[in-house]
């Protein structure tokens, strides 16, 4: 195998990536409210 | 505990010797072995991913932490995601192809024998002898629980974890991990579920967070940007993100996981699940410990968690004991009514009346375990026992040993990725590499189980010599640290620098893991900035890097050394 191929994904897989990445920054923003409401 | 929990722990460790070890049978390669034959679905590795993350310790320290501090911690994980996507586009699909037994196999392609057993000789004695503090820390918590002497439960585990992963083989660790993940997740969810039960009529889910809140508990964000702090949304997306990719991308004992998978897909998702799951996971681990902190303002709680062992340090003073305990009992009720109080008015005046008698309240605590620092001569703490000391007075009978039985999942989990990931490394990358006659199938089937029961006797050894060795435990498991960030760096260099040359990795892996070693020395005092020999620290400095940021200070160091390199080397050869 090529060391340097990047791989590809197909449309249907790329979904399933940006909901995780999204996910991501879900549980950040999770956090957040959930300092800012509760925590005082 | 009552006969019925140990009857119910026994059962477990019972069924898990004999879960693990029954697929070892079919086993007739060391690709059957450490690889599965590569036919694992990818919620069963998903699941061993995130037991042999969260060891005994993680288990009972976060609970502890959050019991103590708040749910700062949390934030080392939001880099999981961002990291699991990364490795899933980019290592896991070249491992994958490779098809390879161990992570640093697709290093000498490129670089060489030399970086290969460089790497792969760093993961064995920084792993292998870490195990021993993976043993011992645990089976010392179990050990007060269970009233047995340590080394009884030193070998417990010890023994347990070697048995069936040495029988078992890398099927034997998916498949017990599975349910010992299934039980660790039980364990935490019927500790709050109890935790809300026994809560006093008026005080529900709403009150219990609304008291927590007045304390500052819930702190799970800070945006703060600071080097020096351990838990802040800085080091926990930016620097954290290079410990999760050099751990599930280049560490042996995550890296085996998804080598077992079916397909490239199953791999990639075993991954996603913990990116999906890891940060709900922390989240509620550190809420109950949270909720532990209110349950214990209603049911007062003992001075110091780790009661059992201080009775003869307190036989030695019974009046000031009594004394001490009957004015730390009268802060705890004065702290209930103003926490009646508050959540029944809701005012201001009666929050800060409840915070004050709060701090009142954990004072008295702290000074007790300075004074027990002093009379036992040690640094006491009792964080990773209170949530064991929760399971063993407030519990149920029977579902005492089902937690305790969480409690050695927990550990047992994390014990046998390691073990035969150490194994793997032993027999693929040093004894099948460098042995020049080659053996039959079943020759290196069998060396691959006696390395595990080697390496099995090896860490159990180092667990009941914890107490000598500790020292050298200590100095290993930190040029571990030193290592982490590093070896991910030669990842990179291999993948994605073309003219980079063996030698060069050799030397960007040095200079990476002398410039962290060099890193962890810097302290900050009155805002200046120093540079101390290990032995010389003055009191009041504070180190300048928190451990999450050598991460990143090694992948960047690899990776600019290596390229350097290769240019000048190039250059001299013109």
């Amino acid at each position: 195998m090529n060391f340097y191929k990047p791989y590809i994904l197909r449309m249907q897989e790329r979904r399933k990536y940006y909901f995780i990445i999204a996910l991501g920054f879900f549980f950040i923003m999770f956090l957040w409210l959930f300092t800012i409401l509760f925590n005082h | 505990m009552s006969i019925l929990d140990w009857f119910v722990l026994l059962a477990f460790l019972a069924y898990t010797i004999w879960d693990g070890t029954r697929s070892g049978s079919k086993a007739a390669s060391i690709r059957d072995y450490f690889l599965a034959g590569r036919s694992m679905p990818w919620w069963a590795m998903g699941l061993s991913v995130m037991a042999t993350q969260a060891s005994a310790i993680t288990f009972i320290s976060a609970t502890g932490l959050a019991f103590m501090e708040d749910m700062r911690f949390v934030q080392v994980y939001l880099a999981v995601p961002f990291a699991m996507v990364i490795l899933s586009l980019t290592i896991v699909p070249f491992f994958y192809k490779k098809e390879v037994y161990s992570a640093y196999e697709v290093l000498e392609e490129r670089f060489g024998l030399g970086t290969r057993l460089l790497t792969s000789g760093l993961f064995l004695v920084s792993r292998g002898l870490a195990l021993g503090t993976v043993i011992a820390a645990p089976a010392y918590v179990l050990a007060l629980i269970l009233g047995l002497p340590l080394w009884i439960t030193i070998l417990i585990i010890g023994i347990t974890a070697t048995i069936y992963t040495m029988l078992g083989g890398v099927v034997g660790v998916i498949k017990t991990d599975v349910k010992q993940m299934a039980i660790m997740l039980f364990g935490v969810f019927f500790a709050l579920f109890w935790v809300w039960y026994k809560m006093p009529p008026g005080i529900g889910m709403a009150e219990s967070v609304q008291l927590a809140g007045a304390l500052g508990k819930l702190n799970s964000l800070s945006l703060n940007f600071d080097i020096s702090d351990k838990y802040n949304l800085w080091s926990g997306v930016l620097a954290s993100l290079f410990l999760m990719l050099s751990y599930f991308g280049s560490d042996q004992t995550q890296v085996q996981r998804y080598l077992t998978a079916k397909s490239l897909k199953d791999a990639q998702n075993s991954l996603l699940l913990s990116a999906v799951a890891k940060v709900p996971m922390q989240f509620i681990i550190l809420f109950l410990g949270v909720m532990m902190y209110i349950f214990y303002i209603f049911h007062p709680g003992p001075l110091s968690f780790r009661t059992a062992e201080l009775e003869g340090y307190n036989a030695q003073d019974e009046i000031g004991q009594t004394l001490r305990e009957s004015h730390f009992n009268a802060l705890q009720s004065a702290r209930t009514n103003a926490a009646l109080a508050y959540v029944e008015s809701g005012a201001d005046a009666s929050k800060a009346e409840f915070y004050e008698t709060d701090a009142a309240v954990r004072y008295v605590r702290d000074k007790e375990l300075r004074r027990l620092s002093e009379a036992t001569g040690t640094e006491f703490n009792d964080t990773n026992y209170i949530f064991p000391y929760f399971i063993i007075t407030e519990m149920p009978a029977g579902i005492i040993g089902l937690i305790i039985a969480a409690i050695f999942a927990a550990a047992l989990s994390s014990i046998d990725s390691a073990l035969n990931a150490l194994s793997t490394c032993s027999i693929v990358d040093w004894y099948q590499r460098l042995h020049r006659r080659k053996r039959s199938d079943i020759h290196y089937l069998r060396a691959s189980r006696l390395s595990t029961l080697i390496w099995g006797i090896v860490a159990t050894a180092a667990a009941l010599a914890l107490g000598e060795t500790n020292s050298i435990i200590e100095l290993v498991n930190q040029i571990g640290s030193y290592f982490y960030g590093s070896i991910l760096g030669v990842f990179i260099l291999m993948l994605y620098f073309r003219k980079v040359h063996g030698k060069a990795a050799v030397i960007a892996l040095i200079s990476g893991m002398m410039v962290v070693f060099l890193a962890d020395l810097m302290y900050v005092q009155h805002g200046s900035m120093f540079l101390f020999g290990v032995h010389d620290i003055p009191a009041g400095a504070q180190k300048m890097w928190s451990y999450l940021w050598l991460n990143p200070i090694g992948t960047g160091t690899v990776v600019l050394v290596g390229w350097v390199t290769s240019i000048l080397a190039a250059q001299t050869q013109r």
